[in-house]
């Protein structure tokens, strides 16, 4: 609590101005959305198929970027220096391939077979009529989710708390109740229309920042002068070991895997589009990441020591620095630059998390696939995004500890259960059901297994191993099972006719 | 600053950028 305390910034009325700009503009998108959300459950789910490409391209690049980025990249590069480049270039990188080529894939697959969520994708691709895919994936997509969403909504506490002085439970209500107004009324629609805004505030607060931080320090080289005298390694990459270089590259296996990012891609209005949208998501990635790795270096030049930084935790450093050198209404939009971190990608995985519920369980199991009233689904999954915050309200409050121990799994164990299975899937017509759900299996067992084993965990980022089993079972059990027989011809339809 | 520095700070986010842009400008379907 007495970090917190010394943490805390004064709420200056402009802070709070511009801070309620924001929820002001997060809301109004949440009602504006409502209507075109409520005509049914492709709308809701995934906005019927009707984004356009430059809402995809910042909505899938921030549903994947929570607080880590801000917070943690930035007090990554304060502690360990340039080294930091490598933890954000794995999934930059992944992520320009998923745009060009496997969303595409992905986009016009799930739309020929009407799928909706990642288990459908699973369920069409390998005509799985026992479920069993379907039930795997939506189990391991409801417990990393929900634990996902616990823990956002503790960071969102956090900022809360530290920007506005109110207490942390307060600060975790105000971010659930925002997060639902929005994600419930609003659906997909209004996800990624405020993840683009969300967007916007991240990338103004990841460029601004370093560029005044700099400016006030004296100029740049001045920033490298002064840290070139206190640790000479501190501005080479390759000053750090190779095996925590490539964990950090193998963080980019993730992103292939993770739901909430997934149906970014399937949910353009052109497959095609995605080629523009490859570049302006590059763009926004590469500036947000190298913002806060600079950040992260110029932080060090200010405060060399530790002790410096209140709670002598780096994690500090982005807001602490951003108080000491920004205008009050531009604190209001680091604020809500956080926030917006946390909320985009709270967001996206509890639309996930319903549409697991409702359209996997509900509708496509209990109900076997008949054709419902498109309106009452709409609702069922509105109730089921209240629930599913109440879920992660009180899993984070009651099961604390076993939140944040599942959510140290959650980007590596969907990385690792569901993104060889998916890449093989869509490239490779011999991946069979029985391979599938071998890698899915494997994927998170190997992750959860290596992480618990402090030798194997020294070695490397336990993603990396376990996304390497993943694909070797996948592929060594399809061998051995008979394919789907329409694989062929399916996989021929999806892919693309280029020319060069 | 030396080139490995360089390369980190600087020619590693351009790069990334220009594979973006270099997918973009040859890998156009047909139809586009």
């Amino acid at each position: 609590m007495e970090e917190a305390a010394r943490l805390t910034i004064q709420a200056n009325p402009l802070t709070i101005l511009a801070f309620g700009l924001y929820l002001l503009i997060i809301l109004a998108i949440g009602f504006l959305s409502a209507r075109f959300s409520s005509a049914g459950i492709s709308e809701f789910f995934l906005g019927g198929r009707k984004m356009k490409k430059f809402v995809v391209a910042l909505s899938a690049v921030v549903s994947g970027r929570s607080a880590w980025l801000l917070i943690g990249v930035t007090g990554m590069a304060y502690t360990i220096g340039a080294p930091a480049v490598w933890a954000v270039t794995g999934y930059i990188t992944a992520e320009v391939f998923l745009f060009a080529f496997v969303g595409k894939r992905l986009r016009r697959y799930t739309s020929m077979m009407d799928d909706l969520t990642l288990p459908d994708f699973f369920e069409s691709r390998f005509k799985d009529k026992s479920h069993i895919l379907r039930i795997l994936s939506v189990f391991i997509i409801l417990i990393f989710m929900i634990s996902y969403v616990a823990t956002q909504f503790s960071a969102g506490g956090k900022t809360f708390g530290t920007s506005f002085g109110v207490s942390e439970t307060s600060g975790i209500l105000i971010t659930a109740v925002i997060v639902l107004l929005y994600t419930a009324l609003g659906g997909f629609l209004a996800v990624s229309l405020t993840d683009m805004i969300q967007a916007m505030f991240m990338i103004f607060a990841l460029l601004v920042l370093p560029v005044v931080a700099i400016s006030h320090a004296g100029g740049w080289n001045e920033v490298v002068g002064v840290l070139k005298h206190l640790q000479p390694q501190f501005f080479n990459p390759f000053a750090f070991a190779t095996g925590g270089i490539i964990g950090f590259l193998g963080i980019g296996l993730g992103s292939p895997g993770n739901p909430h990012i997934l149906v970014r891609y399937m949910s353009v209005d052109d497959p095609r589009a995605l080629r523009a949208s490859c570049v302006i998501g590059t763009v926004w990635n590469v500036l947000m990441a190298w913002g806060a790795i600079f950040i992260g270096l110029v932080g060090r030049s200010y405060y060399a020591n530790i002790s410096q930084i209140p709670g002598e935790d780096p994690e500090n450093l982005f807001p602490f620095l951003a108080s000491a050198h920004l205008h009050p209404f531009l604190m209001g939009i680091i604020t809500a630059a956080i926030l917006a971190a946390i909320m985009s990608t709270a967001d996206s995985q509890l639309l996930v998390a319903s549409s697991g519920v409702v359209r996997d369980i509900y509708q496509k199991i209990a109900k076997k696939g008949k054709s419902l009233d498109q309106r009452q689904l709409v609702s069922l999954s509105r109730i089921m995004v209240l629930i599913l915050v109440i879920a992660a309200l009180v899993f984070g409050l009651v099961a604390q500890k076993l939140v944040f121990w599942l959510v140290l799994f959650a980007w590596g164990g969907l990385g690792a259960s569901f993104g060889p299975p998916l890449l093989l899937a869509l490239y490779w017509k011999r991946t069979t059901k029985a391979g599938a759900a071998a890698g899915f299996i494997s994927g998170t067992a190997v992750t959860i297994i290596w992480y618990l084993v402090p030798f194997l965990k020294s070695l490397i980022y336990e993603l990396v191993p376990a996304f390497f089993v993943s694909s070797l079972l996948t592929v060594i059990v399809s061998l051995l099972t008979a394919p789907p027989c329409e694989a062929e011809e399916e996989l021929r339809s999806i892919a693309a006719k280029y020319r060069f | 600053m030396n080139l490995a520095e360089i390369f980190g700070l600087f020619l590693l986010p351009a790069g990334i950028i220009l594979l973006s842009v270099l997918l973009y400008v040859f890998f156009k379907e047909e139809g586009e």
